[in-house]
């Protein structure tokens, strides 16, 4: 194949798988901004998968199944909003059993949709701008969510580093005692972030299973939510960098896939780990270097006073 | 003149401890208030109450003429009231301006940062603060930051307020600094509570001092009538202030030093020389004082010596050991033990309970006969008799360390390192934040040590301490030994310009003779 069609193919492919992760990533950097991180968010991207896949299906709007599967995704955090938050669970446990409900869950309600067909999203080319040599089809071809997904990310650092609430919510997670002492409430403040981690999760799924695969299968994000949650430290907490970190994956995952059509002769098992590969390289360079921008309250149990 | 604030009646009960008792208080407009106390005796609590922080079990905060209902920080500072709390709540991670943002109620929804850096640059112009707002609050010094509290207060248009022990956290020259900033503000029209427990201090700056004991009012007294001799008596009550002066021990001239250092060189945790060359010796039974303002090295040297901090050259020895590229564990197995400068983070772990905190370094509660299992009813009964032994009143044992004032912990942890022998003690600043009465116990404490011979590093601020308790006062400046005295034949005012020059030559001591 042509050498710059093939990095043209690459690089396109590299847009739109990164849009999943991209949307969980987002959202996790915003809920790990007020402290609480959360592991669950493979089960929330499932959730918004299937039940924006089941909703798809049942009213024929695309539209309709985006907004039902960020609600569930939404809705399926809250669930860890209120454990780490009301009953002071540890949020890694709480994490870890919310990603297999979400798993176990949709399992059971997708069954009977896993052989059906769907429209969903297609493919939407912005006019004029797609038509430009090379840089056209990888920026401007995409459907809808896709494009959505990267204006959220101006959105979301205007968000959190221009306005009063962007504020008050970076400092929930540096610190709920002068966060409190300043008249802020951080544990509404922590269940609102999450409750948005959880939604753009569910986004991510919905876009996965609406625009990406038209189809519905179990388990089919593969990690993707963990993924989103390494790059979030990738991204040291910060959405711009967090999309950078979203594109390098969906970089890996679309150049595996194109070596795969390619036909070189390497194992398709040992492609499909390259993204996961790169992750961990990703983390070993950066652990390092990104402790430094984690804030100061993550992790951190919630007690009564706080 | 007009009441502004009045408290009547207040109460607050942790369980069985009653905190405050029925206290009232009547605070003038545009005064400095001092509230003067021991630790312990209610002073931050009822503080609290006023910031909305606890809810008071009895008793009502009129302001202004205005019954308050106070339930929440955020009612306190919508009637005016701010409060600088004893350790400062900034953000570090954030810039200035964003952390003054935070604190102003009406900030629109897009955070206008010109504005607000703007109006900081011209609160940090008028008062002389010097406050850079773009900088990171990680990168200042403590000062700096409690200055950034009061911009904070005064943006969100705080017209009462309150400082907790605002001095222990500076250096003796940046307290007279405070005192200004408290004058310039009271003649802007701002009324302050000013909480310490150094007379001087309360002299030197209030208009009015109330003295609380055992969390009740002793009594209000203005400045023109109070005497140092008056409040002593309102603060520690029937008790007497042994303030005589300490007995010396001679020391035979040819014993070996347990402590010689020489030529050290250390750099601190940016990079700098934070020590350059320095040599000293401790004789056993000996307490060297050093003095100097904090940040020229103090705390560099005991991490060297401990073993904590690299050294870049020079030489350690410890009974006639050197001790450099020895690790940790040996250097803490030779006898060097150390009472570090913040107790709570360096000396305890902050969430376990006041028992296993005690038990922590203390041998003779595990390593009993089988499988070295903790042995808690030797730890507990040895926790009660620290307890006993220097007057600590807490209301039970098992309470995490981090919910005591920081008095107690000071002593929780100086009680724990002194129960073992060693050959060298580091004491940091072991009566900063104490009252009279506990910085009598644990000077008694230091000086008891000695006399069983241990070698002690003792470093202070409070000059009148190291003149009535060290044996030899050294004066570090710059990261260097700048001289040596003997507390009987030193000054203060030599030993002053030492701290603050890292000299003292003929032509001050002519200008100091002449004022
Ligand atoms: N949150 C709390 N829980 C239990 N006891 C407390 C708490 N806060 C303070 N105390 C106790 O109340 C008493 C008064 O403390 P505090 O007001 O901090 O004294 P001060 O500020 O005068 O040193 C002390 O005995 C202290 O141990
Ligand atoms: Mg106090």
């Amino acid at each position: 194949m042509d050498p710059i069609m093939f990095i043209q193919f690459v690089l396109t492919g590299a847009f739109r798988s990164a849009t999943p992760v991209l949307f969980t990533t987002l959202g996790q950097t915003v809920n790990e901004k007020t402290g609480v991180a959360n592991l669950g968010a493979e089960g929330c991207m499932l959730m918004g998968a299937c039940v924006g896949f089941i909703v798809t299906v049942q009213t024929g709007s695309g539209w309709l199944g985006a907004i039902a599967g960020a609600l569930a995704g939404g809705v399926l955090s809250l669930l860890h909003g209120y454990l780490v938050i009301n009953c002071g669970a540890n949020q890694l446990a709480s994490g870890l059993t919310l990603m297999f409900l979400g798993l176990g869950l949709t399992a059971l309600i997708g069954r009977p949709y896993v052989s059906q067909q769907i429209t969903g999203f297609d493919v939407v080319p912005i006019p004029i701008l797609s038509d430009i040599p090379f840089i056209g089809p990888i920026l401007f071809r995409h459907d809808v969510l896709t494009y959505l997904a990267y204006l959220l990310v101006p959105a979301i650092w205007f968000f959190l580093y221009r306005t009063r609430w962007g504020l008050s919510l970076r400092a929930v997670g540096e610190s709920r005692i002068a966060a409190f002492s300043t008249g802020r409430n951080p544990a509404l403040i922590a269940y609102a972030a999450v409750f948005f981690g959880g939604m753009m999760a569910g986004l991510g799924g919905a876009q996965l299973s609406l625009a990406y695969t038209h189809f519905w299968v179990e388990g089919m994000t593969q990690g993707a939510g963990f993924i989103a949650v390494a790059l979030v430290i990738f991204g040291m907490w910060h959405p711009v960098r967090a999309a950078a970190g979203a594109l390098l994956y969906g970089g890996a995952v679309s150049l595996q896939l194109q070596l795969q059509t390619l036909g070189v002769g390497i194992s398709p098992f040992f492609l499909q780990m390259l993204p996961y590969v790169l992750t961990l390289a990703i983390l070993l360079v950066w652990a390092r270097a990104s402790n430094r921008a984690m804030p100061a309250e993550l992790g951190r149990v919630f007690t009564r006073q706080t | 003149m007009t009441d502004f604030l009045v408290l009547d009646g207040i109460t607050k009960r942790f369980g069985n401890l009653v905190a405050n008792d029925q206290i009232s208080l009547r605070i003038q407009k545009q005064h400095v208030h001092a509230l003067l106390g021991e630790n312990g005796a209610g002073k931050s609590t009822l503080m609290k109450i006023l910031y909305g922080v606890y809810k008071p079990d009895a008793g009502t905060i009129t302001l202004d003429g205005k019954l308050l209902n106070i339930h929440s920080p955020q009612a306190s500072r919508a009637a005016g009231i701010g409060m600088v709390f004893q350790s400062f709540m900034l953000i570090p991670a954030f810039t200035v301006i964003e952390n003054i943002a935070l604190s102003l109620r009406d900030v629109g929804i897009v955070v206008d940062e010109k504005k607000i850096e703007h109006d900081i640059r011209e609160i940090s112009d008028k008062y002389r603060f010097g406050i850079e707002p773009r900088a990171k609050v990680w990168q200042l010094p403590l000062g700096a930051q409690q200055k950034i509290e009061i911009i904070k207060l005064v943006m969100a248009g705080a017209r009462l307020l309150i400082f907790d022990e605002p001095t222990s956290v500076l250096a003796p020259h940046e307290v007279e600094g405070l005192f200004d900033i408290f004058n310039r503000l009271r003649l802007d029209g701002y009324t302050i509570i000013f909480i310490s427990h150094k007379l001087n201090e309360v002299l030197a700056c209030s208009d009015e001092i109330t003295v609380l004991r055992g969390g009740r009012v002793v009594g209000s007294v203005v400045r023109a009538d109070a005497t140092e001799s008056l409040l002593v008596s309102m603060i520690v009550g029937d008790k007497t202030a042994d303030s005589s002066t300490y007995a010396r021990k001679s020391i035979p001239a040819n014993v070996e030093p347990v402590l010689q250092v020489r030529d050290l060189c250390a750099k601190d945790d940016r990079n700098r020389p934070a020590l350059e060359n320095i040599s000293l010796h401790i004789l056993p039974g000996e307490i060297l004082g050093v003095a100097g303002v904090s940040g020229n090295g103090q705390k560099e040297l005991g991490e060297v010596i401990q073993g904590v901090r690299p050294a870049l050259s020079g030489s350690i020895k410890l009974a006639g050991q050197e001790i450099i590229h020895t690790s940790i564990a040996q250097i803490r197995r030779t006898g060097v033990t150390c009472v570090p400068e913040d107790p709570l983070r360096q000396g305890a772990v902050p969430v376990m309970s006041v028992e296993e905190n005690l038990a922590l370094s203390d041998a003779s509660s595990t390593q009993q006969r089988d499988w070295q299992r903790m042995n808690w009813s030797a730890a507990r009964s040895r926790a009660s008799w620290f307890t006993e032994k220097f007057g600590l009143k807490m209301p039970r044992l098992n309470v995490a360390i981090e919910a005591l004032s920081g008095g107690n912990v000071q002593r929780i942890v100086f009680a724990r390192e002194l129960s073992a022998p060693a050959k060298l003690l580091l004491a940091y600043y072991p009566t900063r934040g104490l009252d009279i009465h506990a910085a009598e116990i644990v000077r008694l404490a230091l000086l008891d040590y000695r006399d069983q011979g241990a070698a002690i590093l003792l470093i202070s601020e409070d000059l009148d301490e190291l003149f009535a308790i060290s044996d030899r006062i050294m004066v570090m400046y710059h990261g260097q030994n700048v001289g040596e005295r003997l507390p009987a034949e030193a000054d203060v005012q030599q030993i002053g310009y030492l701290m603050t020059d890292g000299k003292y030559t003929p032509e001050q001591e002519v200008e100091h003779v002449a004022s």
